[in-house]
């Protein structure tokens, strides 16, 4: 075939500017360290690409969630905790006051005593977890706990109003209730110690060695009961959150394996590219100035 | 080539134009004026030019260029071909990307009027805006946290209870709802990215056969109408010789001529 110089020069320029471009892909791969630096470079790849990232960061809004679930139901258990002492010092309160031994006057003291748990107990159905009362149910920016001619009145959210529940979703398929009204685990002990002591006050030891200690033995065991809930929902959310990172581990690998530059791989495409562009190079500017002008002398 | 067939070669880089040679009426000889068609619009007769239309200044694409009468222009090759498919891809995108967004606006703000905020108001949308060219979020939002719909709206005389995110909650699960066919916000969208990647690599592709065709095509006139440098000064070697040859004859017979006329009758 006729080659005239200019075609050769077009030809040379072409295989140039290929191994230059080969080079600043591969260099391109290794300075971003990404596989996929625009959708085109591999559509697929980058479709699942986008959807192990949602996945991701569905996971990572999750643990944020979870997160916070924990603290409040820590919390709500601490807060709890306290309320299940009172009650244990109230019943043996109540034992003492059933003897029959007790004078009108020991009754009266230990009364006292009872006023006192009565306010403690107000107090911890007042706590709050950061700005946020626990036992408020969803009116939780104020105190749920009124204090009113000697004892407490709850003026929180319930359940049966349609505002006591928190609800959140730790994940996009589970809702969880985080949060314990104060009408469920505190209004009953506050009732079971206002007794106690309207029966102190009148005397009424039988009531108080009937009625009284029972009250709150089942009390106790409510509160219990709350609490190993409570204890369960932790658990649950601990094991939800670490069954969460491992998934994540799994889908961090698949999103680097799909879009990260594999460095060694891309290395030796990028030398062999240079190779290549050195070659171009060297052969043109060479053999190009080559023409029979050189041997005519 | 002439000035007006470079120009020709030009204009055929612009548009898939057509080149007929004007006739002679009588004797049907060839005049030397040529028409230049593209795609059924008459852009040069002879001494004359009438230019494409063009379309309003606010067109959506496809433009599909058209005549005065309404005829339409078929431009399907060269620079202003290739400008007029990508307008009309772009434009696939674009409404894509809006039925998206719409979709997106319509959904949340009807969940977020069905709320209520911490300042109380209820009904109000968290977006404004039609599409994806105008979405934002509502001044109100804008200028405070407390109108988010975080609530659910609460039955009179209540008040909204400020511990309560199950609008929030209802809002946050639209991105888990089928609303465009049968896939989610999310999955549309990875869709959509997956599309233009995958339509831009074919282009990629198609551009760079395209390019193989055309070089090998220049070849084929470069060979015929190209300069080879080595060829011309061979040629050159050959006249220069048959130069050195002439003189060489010429000196021959002038030394036979001197030696007739100078050197003879001595």
């Amino acid at each position: 075939m006729r080659i005239s110089s200019n075609q050769y020069q077009d030809i040379a320029l072409a295989g140039i500017m290929s191994a230059y471009q080969k080079m600043g892909e591969a260099s391109q791969k290794l300075t971003t360290g990404k596989q996929i630096n625009t959708p085109s470079d591999d559509p697929h790849g980058i479709s699942q690409a986008l959807t192990v990232q949602n996945h991701l960061d569905n996971l990572d809004q999750s643990a944020r969630i979870i997160n916070g679930a924990k603290g409040f139901l820590s919390a709500t258990d601490t807060a709890l905790g306290s309320v299940s002492d009172i009650l244990r010092q109230a019943r043996t309160l109540a034992v003492q006051a059933s003897s029959t031994s007790t004078t009108p006057e020991a009754r009266t003291s230990l009364a006292q005593q009872v006023d006192s748990l009565i306010q403690t107990l107000g107090n911890a159905g007042n706590t709050a977890f950061g700005n946020r009362y626990l036992f408020a149910g969803q009116r939780n920016d104020k105190a749920p706990f009124v204090a009113s001619q000697g004892s407490y009145t709850y003026q929180g959210g319930t359940t049966a109003n349609g505002d006591g529940d928190i609800k959140l979703d730790i994940s996009t398929q589970e809702t969880l209730t985080i949060n314990t009204t104060g009408d469920n685990a505190i209004v009953p002990a506050l009732k079971a110690l206002e007794m106690l002591r309207s029966n102190l006050n009148n005397g009424n030891t039988t009531a108080i060695s009937t009625d009284s200690i029972k009250q709150f033995d089942t009390e106790i065991q409510n509160l219990s009961a709350v609490r190993a809930s409570i204890g369960s929902k932790i658990q649950n959310l601990d094991r939800t959150l670490s069954q969460n990172d491992t998934i994540k581990v799994n889908f961090s690998k698949t999103l680097s394996d799909i879009e990260d530059t594999d460095i060694p791989k891309t290395v030796v495409q990028y030398q062999t590219a240079q190779l290549a562009y050195q070659a171009a190079l060297q052969s043109t500017s060479r053999i190009g100035q080559l023409s029979l002008l050189d041997f005519l002398k | 080539m002439d000035k007006r067939d470079l120009m020709v070669q030009d204009l055929s880089q612009l548009a898939n134009i057509q080149v007929v040679p004007t006739l002679n009426g009588e004797t049907h000889r060839p005049t030397g004026s040529v028409s230049i068609y593209v795609g059924g619009h008459q852009l040069v007769y002879n001494q004359e030019s009438s230019p494409l239309p063009t379309p309003p200044k606010d067109a959506k694409a496809p433009f599909g260029l058209v005549e005065e009468n309404g005829d339409p222009i078929d431009i399907h090759g060269g620079q202003l071909g290739g400008y007029l498919k990508a307008s009309e891809q772009v434009q696939a995108y674009t409404d894509d990307l809006n039925t998206l967004t719409t979709t997106l606006i319509k959904a949340v703000n009807g969940q977020h009027a069905a709320g209520a905020g911490l300042d109380g108001t209820t009904g109000k949308p968290f977006f404004v805006g039609t599409d994806a060219s105008n979405i934002s979020l509502s001044q109100a939002i804008q200028s405070s946290t407390d109108a988010i719909a975080a609530a659910t709206a609460p039955t009179p005389p209540a008040t909204v209870a400020v511990g309560n995110g199950d609008n929030a909650r209802a809002m946050a699960q639209i991105a888990q709802q089928a609303l465009i066919g049968k896939n989610t916000l999310n999955q549309a969208y990875i869709g959509q990215v997956a599309r233009v990647g995958a339509d831009s690599k074919a282009a990629k592709t198609q551009a760079s056969n395209q390019d193989s065709v055309v070089t090998q095509l220049q070849n084929q006139q470069s060979a015929v109408s190209g300069v080879s440098l080595d060829e011309e000064l061979s040629k050159m070697i050959q006249y220069q010789r048959s130069y050195q040859a002439a003189s060489r004859f010429i000196t021959t017979i002038d030394d036979t001529l001197d030696r007739i006329i100078n050197g003879l009758g001595k």
